[in-house]
């Protein structure tokens, strides 16, 4: 009995030793990867999407489009100007969730006064310089963001350390697009570095609007750079856009030029100090140039105001040529503090927004030499501060009960409108068990004004902020291999903006969305897993007196044998309004990934592959018959290899 | 009796329920030293909490132990072999047997065989491919 013991015994620790290292190496990678400080400090917070480094290697997703594209309620558009933009409005501006989604770059808030985003410029941008991405929809906790939000995107930087070497990648496609990226990262003792370079020529399908081409194109240079030395982190980011403007804002949808180029700039410092590192300062500073130059064939009549004669005469419009910057900048200190039960978050922010028109001139053409010139329109200097004081309290009432505080007090100061006091505020409540959460909120969130609205003569300067109630609850279940959420949130935008012909009005009316989703993730064994969302939202525009309801579907199956990983994504889309057929659009993507070592990869992608997205009815185009799709049918191919 | 039913219990379950970074360290060390009982010195306390999560004995003085685990060369351990966490130790220092990193955005595992052989160590043939024959 006691030789059986023995060798049994023996067995099991000659077992032990055999795991094999290449397995264990892999399972440290996971339980090690950077996207859990989220997963575990954030365990409160609403409607949270992760992808890790892993699901980032496997999906090999190229850009932050393909991220979007299968984000529940919302999905990828482009504006008639080409800009990414994640709603079915008359994309003419910026839509209202456009300006509702975040992004932020390693917790640096990345936006612009024109549109309180700059998800317009960072909405395709690629994801090579990445580690891991967090998506939040709702409302999320202050440590996320603290400003009016339905959507959050948050980039992470690849670590200097953990990254540290060399990385090459190339990119083509069908359209004859070429991509290239190199990135090097080091680390030693006190000083880190990730340095980030690429270069791109995006060419997409050339769509025909009777004579005229109307195309997407994009040359991109971006430069994406951290240093860390001792507590101290700096950011660097600058990229560069030249692009088509598509449809832009000729009448009939038929440019004779449409030439955008963009440049953005991002600096950020961090440093967290005091002994437990509880206290972090930041300051960041954010500048957008954008240089535009369209002209028309058909000219637009308006009035204008000739200078010399202080007299409104009528105007025929050829084109826009205008330059204008736009630069934020703004410093703020948190702090965290752990009481007994209670879990604080506070801090102080001041934001400085800028946005000035260099150059702004209408292109004319003189009735008697019939040459083509300019006229300037204004020049502006619109300014906007900010100063904000926010608190959060997390309070553990039991060991499964948490209540949650939150209140920020801003102060509104612009150029133009009078002064505002906002007050956001936000309730929850969690109850968690080790299996269960449910968690209830409400929230009350101001929205700052944007730019558009400035400026405008007949806008009035009591124009009061628009503001968002949202009420939710999530239930969430989750053992070790699978996991299943329920959401519902009801969102109410009050005193949104309108115009009629005397300019910018609130509405007495409510723009009201009930928005549903049920999600689950099914993980079969480390290398296959299945990710399933369903949802559903009822709009009331009560203003427009337009109802609809859209819902949808959204599924992945991520498999890997060995080296080979295949990634099939499905997207259903169905819109409902009063008075129009049912609009059905689904897309079907595979991804491709084969590693053939460690440090050399291929990848094919297909995208759209049976071309069945309905697309956005563009206002003017071809009579507003037809459509064009933000996601085309695309087949891409590369490789990359570290050293 | 009742002993070795509590040794086939802890041999046979000493290895779940514990961290991955306890179980390559485990693995290495008892693969290297090939002996039962291992003595590390450690100083740091997450690496301490690592080292006693694998089920090895914390040596109080350098002299006593078997290994070092550690970013870098710790005073009075110049004697010792030195399995670290840093490439660039394991790079410059001449007792670091062997390094487990990270690097091009995965975890790495590299031996020295010279200096695996300096200290008389053993090598078993499932280590061998993540031996170098120099640096």
């Amino acid at each position: 009995m006691k030789k059986f013991l023995l060798t049994v015994s023996m067995t099991s620790s000659l077992f032990a030793n055999e795991i094999d290292l290449d397995n264990l190496l892999d399972d440290f990678a996971n339980e090690n990867d950077l996207s859990n400080t989220t997963k575990v400090e954030k365990s409160g917070t609403m409607q949270l999407v992760v992808y890790t480094r892993e699901d980032l290697d496997r999906l090999h997703y190229q850009s932050l489009k393909d991220i979007l594209n299968m984000q529940r309620f919302f999905t990828y558009r482009e504006s008639r100007f080409g800009y990414s933009d994640l709603v079915k409005s008359e994309p003419m501006r910026v839509g209202k969730a456009g300006t509702l989604v975040k992004v932020y770059i390693d917790d640096f808030e990345l936006s612009t006064l024109q549109y309180d985003t700059a998800s317009h410029v960072l909405g395709n941008i690629e994801l090579n310089f990445v580690n891991h991405v967090e998506v939040y929809q709702g409302p999320p906790s202050f440590e996320i963001s603290t400003k009016a939000s339905l959507m959050v995107i948050k980039l992470y930087t690849k670590n200097p350390q953990r990254d540290s070497g060399n990385k090459v990648g190339v990119l083509s496609d069908n359209y004859g697009s070429y991509s290239t990226f190199f990135h090097t990262a080091n680390a030693d003792d006190d000083l880190k570095y990730f340095l980030y370079m690429s270069k791109s020529d995006f060419q997409r399908e050339v769509i025909k609007n009777g004579d005229t081409d109307l195309s997407r194109d994009e040359v991109r240079k971006h430069l994406m750079s951290t240093f860390e030395y001792k507590e101290n982190k700096i950011h660097l980011q600058y990229i560069e856009k030249k692009q088509d403007g598509f449809l832009t804002n000729s009448w009939d949808a038929t440019p004779t030029k449409d030439d955008i180029e963009q440049s953005f700039l991002n600096i950020g410092y961090k440093k967290d100090f005091l002994e437990d590192r509880s206290a972090t300062f930041k300051a960041n500073y954010t500048r957008t140039i954008d240089t535009v130059d369209f002209m028309d064939d058909q000219p637009l009549p308006i009035l204008s105001q000739l200078a010399s004669l202080k007299l409104m005469v009528p105007t025929f419009v050829y084109g826009e040529e205008y330059k204008s910057k736009d630069e934020i900048a703004s410093v703020s200190i948190n702090k965290k503090l752990n009481l007994k039960n209670h879990e604080i978050f506070m801090g102080i922010n001041y934001t400085s927004k800028k946005l000035t028109d260099i150059q702004n001139d209408y292109v004319v053409k003189d009735f008697f030499t019939q040459t083509y010139g300019t006229i300037p329109t204004y020049n502006t200097l619109t300014k906007q501060n900010l100063y904000s004081i926010y608190v959060q309290d997390a309070y553990r009432v039991t060991q499964n009960n948490t209540l949650l505080l939150a209140l920020k007090l801003e102060k509104e100061n612009s150029s133009y409108f009078d002064n505002e006091t906002l007050l956001t505020s936000r309730v929850s409540h969690t109850y968690e068990t080790n299996n269960f959460t449910f968690m209830t909120y409400y929230t009350k969130m101001p929205v700052n004004k944007i730019s558009y609205l400035f400026n405008s003569n007949s806008t009035k300067k009591d124009l009061k902020n628009e503001y968002i109630t949202l009420y939710g609850h999530e239930t969430k279940y989750k053992i070790d291999n699978f996991d299943i959420s329920y959401n519902i949130m009801d969102f109410k935008l009050y005193n949104m903006f309108y115009m009629d012909n005397n300019g910018f009005y609130n509405s007495e009316n409510q723009y009201k969305i009930i928005f549903n989703s049920l999600r689950l993730n099914y993980t079969f064994s480390d290398k296959h897993s299945l990710m399933l969302d369903l949802w559903r939202e009822d709009v009331n525009m009560e203003e427009d007196q337009l109802q609809y309801y859209k819902d949808g579907l959204s599924m992945r199956f991520l498999n890997t044998f060995e080296k080979l990983t295949f990634a099939n994504e499905f997207v259903f889309l169905r819109t409902n309004e009063e008075g129009i057929s049912d609009q059905n659009e689904w897309q079907y993507n595979l991804g491709i990934t084969y590693k053939y070592t460690k440090d050399l990869t291929f990848f094919v992608k297909g995208e759209n592959i049976f071309d069945n997205r309905a697309g956005y009815q563009y206002l003017n185009y071809k009579n507003d018959s037809e459509a064009i799709d933000s996601i085309e049918e695309r087949y891409s191919f590369g490789m990359e290899y570290t050293f | 009796m009742k002993k070795y039913i509590l040794i086939l219990l802890i041999g046979g379950t000493s290895l779940y329920g514990v961290s991955s970074e306890s179980k390559i360290i485990k693995l290495i060390f008892t693969s290297l030293l090939n002996k039962s009982e291992i003595s590390v010195y450690v100083e740091e306390l997450p690496k301490k909490e690592i080292v006693k999560e694998a089920g090895f004995s914390i040596a109080n003085i350098c002299s006593k132990a078997d290994i070092v685990y550690a970013s870098k060369i710790l005073l009075g351990c110049e004697e010792k072999p030195l399995f670290t966490d840093s490439y660039m130790s394991f790079l410059n220092e001449e007792n670091a047997i062997g390094a487990f990193y990270w690097k091009k955005g995965r975890p790495n595992i590299l031996f020295l065989r010279h200096r695996v052989e300096k200290f008389q160590l053993h090598m078993p043939k499932k280590l061998q491919k993540y031996q170098m024959e120099s640096l």
